[in-house]
Formats: C-alpha cells, sequence, structure tokens
C-alpha cells in the first residue's frame, strides 16, 4: 500500500548531503587563516605599544608633576615677594622679648605703610636722641600719654559672654609684664575650645597702643589711645577703613563692653565678618562685645 | 582525533587541527551553501567564507550542544548574508490567492542528489530560500519572516508557491512516484 508522503519528504531526506569543494577551496581558506594570524599578532603588538605609551606618559606626568611641585616650594621659600604673615604667638610662656620684638616689627611696618608725612619747614623729623633745639628747631609740645598701663588693671582676671550660636565666650586677661597686658578670647563648646582672639594692650613707652586681630590667625592690628575718660577709653587707627575707632567702655566693676566703630563694615572680607561675628553682637555701624564677671 | 580533541586544537590555531576539521565538515559545508546559492563558484565562495568564520570563532563554541549544528547555522547564516547583498526578499503575495499544492509522492520515490540541486535551481532565490529554511532546516515560518526581514505571510506564502513550483517541475518530467492527488 503507498503510503502518501509529502513532496517535502523528498527533500528532507537530502538534508546532509554532502558535495565535495574544488581543491583551492582549502588554499583559499588558509590564506585567510595566515591573514587573521598575522594580523592577530599585529593587534597585540599595537595593543602593547599603546599601553606602553600610555605608561610613559603616565611616568612623564608624575615626574613632571614632582618637579613642578619641588620647584613651587623653592620659590614659595625665597620668594621675597610673597606676602609675610607673623603669627601672634599664643603661649603661657612667653618670650617678652620676643614678643616686644615682634610687636615692634608689626608697628614699624605699618609705620612703613603709612609713613608719617613730614608736613612743613616748620616740622621736621629728627633722629631718637636728637632734641629739637640741637636740631635747630622749635621745641615741639610733646603729647603727655593719655593714660598709664595701670589704669586698665581693672581688665584683669577672667570675663564671659555669649557667642554666635548661643556658645559661651569666655576671655581672660592677665599681665604678661610692666608693659603689657593680654587679653584672650575663646569659644567653648562642650570641652572644646573652637575659637580663639588674643588682645593685647601694651605700653611703648609713648602711647598705650591696643593690638587687636580682625581674623583668627591674623594680623594684629594697633590702635592708639586717643583719650581715656569716665570709664571710656578709645583707641584709634585713623589708617584703618575699619574700625578706625575701639572704645573700651567699663561699666560698673563686673562688666565692659569692647566696640569696633566707624562705618566700613561693608569692606571687611568675609574671613573678617566671620571672625568678628563669633564673639560680637555685629550692626552696620558697629561690633559691640559685652563681658561680665 | 575526537572532536573535543579536534575543537581544543582548533582553539590553539594548529594549522593541522584546522585542515582536519576543514576535511570533516566542508562537504557538509559546501551542500548547504550549495541549496542556497545558485552557483557553484558563489557557494564555494560562501562556503569558505564560513568555515573562516568557524575557526575564527571558535572560543564562542562551550560545547554544550552540537559542533555540527553550529557549523551548519553559520553556514547557514553565511549564505543568507550572501543572498541578501543580491536579492530583496520583501515580495508581498496575498496568502489567499495562494493553494497548498495537492501532490502526493509514493513512499518508493526518492530524489537523488543531483536531483535535488537542479529542482533548487529552477527555484527563484525568494522560494528557494523559504523551502530550504522550513522544509530542510527545520525552521519556523516566525523565525524565517526575522531572518529574512519579511512578514510571516510572506514566509508561509513563499513556501507555498515554492512546493506548488516544484511539484509542476517534476510533474513536468514525470518523476516517478509523483502525481497530483
Amino acid at each position: 500500500m503507498k503510503s502518501k508522503r509529502d513532496i517535502s519528504d523528498l527533500f528532507r531526506e537530502h538534508r546532509n548531503m554532502e558535495v565535495n569543494p574544488s581543491p583551492k577551496a582549502w588554499r583559499r581558506l588558509e590564506r585567510k587563516l595566515d591573514t587573521h594570524r598575522h594580523r592577530g599578532r599585529r593587534n597585540v603588538q599595537r595593543l602593547m605599544a599603546l599601553a606602553a605609551a600610555f605608561l610613559l606618559l603616565i611616568i612623564f606626568v608624575l615626574v613632571f608633576s614632582m618637579v613642578l611641585g619641588t620647584m613651587e616650594g623653592d620659590r614659595m621659600a625665597y620668594n621675597e615677594a610673597a606676602p609675610v604673615q607673623l603669627e601672634d604667638l599664643v603661649t603661657t610662656d612667653i618670650d617678652l622679648e620676643a614678643y616686644r620684638v615682634v610687636s615692634f616689627t608689626h608697628h614699624l611696618r605699618d609705620r612703613m605703610a603709612a609713613p608719617i608725612s613730614e608736613g612743613g619747614a616748620d616740622r621736621k623729623l629728627v633722629p631718637t636722641g636728637v632734641s629739637a633745639a640741637e636740631a635747630g628747631l622749635n621745641a615741639i609740645p610733646r603729647e603727655q600719654k593719655a593714660a598709664q598701663l595701670s589704669e586698665f588693671n581693672w581688665l584683669l582676671g577672667r570675663w564671659q559672654g555669649k557667642a554666635a550660636g548661643g556658645k559661651k565666650s569666655v576671655e581672660n586677661w592677665q599681665r604678661l609684664n610692666n608693659q603689657n597686658l593680654r587679653g584672650e578670647g575663646i569659644i567653648v563648646q562642650k570641652r572644646d575650645t573652637t575659637f580663639r582672639e588674643t588682645i593685647l594692650l601694651e605700653d611703648n613707652g609713648e602711647e598705650l597702643v591696643l593690638w587687636v586681630q580682625l581674623a583668627e590667625r591674623g594680623r594684629s592690628y594697633p590702635f592708639a589711645l586717643k583719650r581715656y575718660e569716665a570709664g571710656k577709653a578709645v583707641f584709634v587707627n585713623p589708617d584703618m577703613t575699619f574700625p578706625q575707632e575701639i572704645h573700651l567702655e567699663r561699666n560698673g566693676t563686673d562688666q565692659y563692653s569692647i566696640v569696633y566703630v566707624n562705618a566700613g563694615m561693608s569692606d571687611l572680607t568675609a574671613e573678617q565678618s566671620n571672625f568678628l561675628q563669633q564673639r560680637n553682637a555685629v550692626s552696620l555701624q558697629q561690633v559691640r562685645r559685652t563681658l561680665r564677671r | 582525533m575526537t572532536e573535543e580533541a579536534l575543537i581544543e586544537a582548533c582553539k590553539r590555531e594548529e594549522r593541522r587541527a584546522q585542515k582536519e576539521l576543514y576535511n570533516r565538515y566542508a562537504p557538509m559545508a559546501m551542500g548547504v551553501c550549495l541549496r542556497y546559492v545558485r552557483h557553484r563558484e558563489d557557494a564555494e565562495d560562501v562556503m569558505v567564507e564560513a568555515l573562516y568564520k568557524v575557526l575564527t570563532n571558535i572560543q564562542q563554541f562551550k560545547g554544550d550542544g552540537s559542533f555540527e549544528g553550529w557549523i551548519r547555522r553559520i553556514v547557514v547564516n553565511e549564505s543568507l548574508m550572501f543572498l541578501r547583498r543580491r536579492h530583496n526578499f520583501n515580495m508581498t503575495v496575498e496568502l489567499d490567492q495562494v493553494r497548498e499544492p495537492a501532490t502526493t509522492v509514493s513512499a518508493v520515490s526518492k530524489l537523488v542528489q543531483d536531483d535535488i540541486l537542479n529542482l533548487m535551481d529552477e527555484l527563484p532565490t525568494g522560494y528557494r530560500t523559504v523551502f530550504n529554511l522550513y522544509v530542510i532546516e527545520g525552521y519556523k515560518h516566525r523565525e524565517i519572516a526575522e531572518m529574512l526581514g519579511i512578514s510571516i505571510n510572506t514566509s508561509k506564502s513563499q513556501l507555498i508557491l515554492a512546493k506548488k513550483r516544484m511539484q509542476e517541475l517534476l510533474e513536468s518530467v514525470d518523476y516517478p512516484g509523483v502525481r497530483k492527488a
């Protein structure tokens, strides 16, 4: 009995038919394989060359950076034009002589930056030790010191007040020697000191000078005592933009205020503004700090 | 050499092993290519290219299936790539215009190899390709449509037309055992 099959079945039976290719087929394939092998080797060599070049570049950049860093360090070490900022040393075992030298350096630099005008023919700068008469000048009345350092002994001791963020501000004044009273203001958070400020009241023989900082770890600026009356000491530095005056106001025996006055608040740098806000109440006209025993 | 040893040696690009692989599978590959590609020279080009890809990509064979089946798929794909470069398979024929031919063949009728190739040569490229893929390789219409970039309906109609043409050819020469139903 004939069974029915589809025409497709006839073809399926030859699914695995084999036909021998011509002899040159293998030779063509072999040539392609040889080319592939050489290309592969070239690719590997190319990759290795790229990797080597990249490694050399990295080494070059590293060496160059190191050399630059060394040169920069040398330049900074010997660069006289680089600004020198003298840091006020705050230690309990202060070398007073060194401190006086540093203070004098500050003072001298300030004077050199703002030289005293010589003025008219009737005024003349003379060297120390030479009297006006010896210099052929009329005697120039010498201003008396506004006050003695001892008149500020009321500052000595511990004061406290409020600081930014509700923290506690503590200021401790002590006598360093016959010429200097030093106040150290700190902000305490829990048991950590988070802010430090140093104020110095100096008797330089000619006048009392109040040295204050306007930035943490920044230089101190001198303000000369202009007058001291009714418990209010006015220190001035006309060369400053802000402040031009600093007032120490004694309010009874248990309270005093320090006030930085005069316009120019907008001239403060961000660092100075931030510094002043730590222990003081700041407004456009003045910066005030009130401390109590 | 066992098949595993042969594969490993080919992965190491040993020329002797590559020749051995060629000797074992080139005739099968040539047979596949001749069913798809009309001219022998073209079919041989396709076969060489296909085996070149087998030997240069043999690292991708993980051994989790038939090695011959893997080679066959590469050969079929290479054949289709050759055809796609020369032929647009996007022929739209309405399926309902084509009827499945009714043909029976006797159980004893057989086609010899040369007959197969000659009959294949008579078919247009589109018919032949779909016929090969569906009838001989065993792909489904959905897979054929994806491979050739045509619709499933086109694949089905191409197959029917291929069978119809094949029937006509066989009847025209009074091929033994083939008659209309």
